[in-house]
């Protein structure tokens, strides 16, 4: 059979199969949302989804981030609306959407405090035992940043999660302003009150 | 008798009395190709949304500068915020969330499943996937945050340049105008709805701080081009009109601009100066636009003439790809590649019957409207005709149908479509009309089909064993045998099909009790594996389509 006979066949599938790709999948990775090397980032483009991750959850003092995976783990893609800001990443063995890193305003933390806590303020909670995927949860003023690991026990969590950090919300304020010469800001004035 | 005797009774032509022009090269043909002003508009203006996201894409200046312009903007509009109007803004901005929007997909998918207009419904598709992939992937790239230093009042999800919800929306109502809304008047009125829908959206979405000014106005620019451009180019109006009238969809419409290139067309490169063009026998023509065609002259004449463009192009193709999957390469299945070759082979066809003397319409050539998009075929009309399913049917036109099959044997040629429909009484001669499907060098298969289905049409209309009787003095008892063995309900018109199945007789079990000999019945499934890995191909090819497709119905398109 000539392949034009099939082309209509082909182009319908090719969208059909295109769409469920747009569905299901999402949209093509982001970038990493990576941490700053003190009070900097060492390449801009990566702020914006931290930026997007801010707005989502507008009373978070702290915002997720990463600072260096282990060998292994990679970035997946990146999820925010309003309310959540997600981030996955995948493992070599488990494949993807291993390991996720949420965002919320609030969260019900389970286990045990454990410590030391990664920054001040932040207090550190993590899921003892069980078969399935653990959380490792970290509660501050104004939010909360669960990690989900979805990994053999025997897996180290605490090495990845060590790639993981924090940024404040102040520090991305900052990099917003300094980016407009102080003409923007992340959040808006205190006094600026939508109706209810 | 001779069967050419009927081929000469249309007035001589007459030509123009203007002489024949020939086109200069620079001038465009009767019915040029196009996308219409508007369509060129909106190409600009996406270009340019194209470039401006590139340079958002690789400048952080350029980024920064729109955040800071578009920040100016929505604080004039923060300062407008009071509790009523946020709660109108609410409102107005429903028609942009993802439930609206998959309400809205699914209706038009329902309504065009049910008015079966599938080249709507795939251009609908195609262009609504490619506004929602395009755009997230658009967003993704850029990356830009949610409008900076305003509370944002309403859910949002994801970066937000171009604006996917005003984007989606913008695509979905276009396409529905397109695919739903006839032509006209009505169109542009439902184009005035759209316009303040997309407004009023875009203004409820900025005032909510969902988006900034600019992601509105980009992802509404963006969510119209698309669709728009599809529908101009892959279904224009004009070959895939918008109607809810009952009957085949096939026919062009052949007035407006199109009824002038043809009045044109004839004119310059035929010269016959047409004085009146109406649509002509469209109940039993699927494959083309039949014509009857009002000529100046002395006295004035009337001719024939098809208008055939891709849409038949297309038709042929699927019907050749679907006899190949249901019987296997009985014969050649091959399709035309060009709307040209496919005109120059029905003129090349009919001349051919009519130089072996056959009583043709008398062919006047091919008519240009678009190079390689649209042609007509002009042909000798017979006034006063009679489909031979309705006329007398004697001895005389008996013998004049049997010679007809007896004269393409002889010639080594085969119609392939002998229905009643082709085979016109005019003047008490048989005429032979429609050879578009003519084969030189058939099969012994397809004469012999071809005499099957020609004493099967004479029998619709008399007893079969007078045209029996009469076949004997042309053709012998084996080669009548052999016709209606190789007969059966798929090989005959589907035209011819259905006169004999409202007349309530087994005509063909009349023919085959009367022959002193029948035949064990030719065996028409023809299996390859070339066959095999086509129907595999198709199979799983449709299993794929339907299991992406579940998706589009079930999610959300955001």
């Amino acid at each position: 059979m000539r392949p034009r006979r099939l082309l209509p066949l082909v182009a319908a599938l090719l969208l059909a199969t295109g769409c469920s790709a747009s569905l299901d999948i999402g949209a093509p990775p982001g970038r990493l949302p990576s941490c700053p090397v003190g009070d900097d980032w060492p390449e801009k483009e990566n702020v914006p989804p931290i930026v997007l991750m801010a707005q989502a959850v507008p009373t978070a003092s702290w915002l997720p981030c990463i600072t260096a995976l282990p060998a292994g783990i990679t970035f997946d893609d990146v999820d925010t609306r309003n309310g959540l800001g997600r981030f996955w990443l995948s493992s070599g063995r488990e494949g993807k959407h291993a390991i996720r890193v949420a965002l919320t305003r609030e969260c019900q933390p389970e286990g045990d405090a454990a410590e030391p806590n990664p920054q001040p303020g932040i207090t550190r909670y993590v899921e003892l035992g069980g078969s399935g995927p653990r959380e490792w949860y970290h509660v501050f003023r104004g939010g909360c940043i669960s990690y989900r690991f979805d990994l053999p026990t025997d897996t180290s969590e605490a090495a990845i999660a060590a790639g993981l950090g924090f940024v404040s919300r102040a520090a991305v304020g900052r990099w917003v302003s300094d980016q407009s010469d102080g003409r923007l800001r992340l959040d808006p004035p205190r006094n600026q009150d939508g109706p209810p | 008798m001779g069967p050419a005797a009927g081929a000469s009774v249309a007035p001589v032509r007459v030509a123009a009395s203007r002489p024949r022009r020939r086109r200069p090269s620079g001038e465009p043909p009767p019915l040029p190709h196009r996308i219409n002003v508007s369509g060129f508009f909106w190409l600009g203006l996406v270009l340019a949304v194209a470039g401006i996201w590139v340079a958002l894409a690789l400048s952080a200046t350029a980024r920064t500068a729109l955040d800071i312009a578009d920040n100016a903007a929505l604080q004039r509009l923060v300062d407008l915020r009071t509790a009523w109007l946020t709660r109108l803004m609410k409102v107005l901005g429903a028609p942009a969330t993802g439930a609206a929007l998959q309400s809205l997909w699914l209706i038009n998918l329902v309504l065009l499943v049910i008015w079966r207009r599938w080249r709507h419904l795939l251009v609908w598709l195609g262009a609504g996937l490619a506004v929602v992939s395009g755009g997230e992937a658009v967003t993704v790239t850029i990356q830009r945050p949610r409008p900076l230093g305003v509370e944002i009042l309403a859910s949002w999800k994801g970066f937000a340049m171009p604006s996917l919800p005003l984007a989606v929306l913008a695509a979905f109502l276009v396409c529905t105008v397109y695919a739903l809304v006839p032509a006209g008047r009505i169109r542009q009125q439902a184009k005035i709805v759209v316009a303040v829908l997309l407004v009023l959206a875009a203004l409820s979405r900025t005032y909510l701080a969902q988006d900034s000014p600019s992601d509105a106005v980009l992802g509404i620019v963006f969510g119209v081009t698309i669709p728009l451009l599809a529908f101009r180019l892959l279904a224009p109006n004009d070959a895939f009109p918008v109607t809810y009238r009952r009957g085949r969809t096939a026919h062009l419409d052949v007035s407006g601009s199109r009824d002038a290139a043809i009045r044109h067309a004839l004119e310059d490169q035929l010269c016959l100066i047409p004085t009146e063009l109406k649509p002509f026998g469209l109940e039993g023509s699927g494959g083309s636009t039949p014509l009857r065609v009002g000529v100046k002259g002395d006295p004035d004449y009337v001719v024939f003439a098809k208008l055939y463009s891709q849409t038949h192009l297309r038709s042929d193709r699927w019907y050749k790809l679907g006899r190949t999957l249901l019987y296997g390469r009985l014969e050649d299945e091959k399709a035309f590649n060009t709307v040209r070759r496919l005109v120059q082979y029905e003129d090349y066809a009919l001349r051919l019957l009519r130089d072996a003397r056959l009583p043709v319409p008398r062919p006047y050539g091919i008519a240009e409207l678009t190079p390689e998009r649209e042609y007509l075929v002009v042909m000798e009309f017979f006034p006063g005709s009679e489909e031979i399913g309705t006329a007398e049917v004697d001895d005389d036109i008996i013998d004049q149908g049997l010679a007809i099959v007896r004269r393409m044997w002889d010639a080594g040629l085969a119609h392939r479509d002998i229905k009643p429909a082709n085979l016109l009484v005019h003047d008490g001669r048989l005429i032979l009309v429609d050879p578009a499907f003519a084969q030189v060098r058939p099969s012994p298969w397809r004469q012999a089909v071809d005499l099957a289905n020609m004493m099967l049409v004479l029998a619709l209309r008399t007893e079969t064993s007078r045209v029996l009787e009469r076949a004997r003095r042309q053709f012998n008892d084996d080669e009548i045998a052999e016709a209606f063995a190789a007969t059966r309900g798929i090989t005959m018109p589907s035209q011819l099909r259905r006169m004999v199945r409202a007349q309530g007789r087994d005509l063909h079990g009349e023919f085959v009790a009367q022959l002193p000999q029948a035949l064990p019945r030719v065996r028409i499934q023809r299996w390859s594996l070339r066959r095999i890995t086509l129907s595999v191909t198709v199979i799983v090819l449709f299993v794929l389509a339907v299991i992406a497709a579940v998706p589009l119905i079930v999610n959300s398109p955001l």
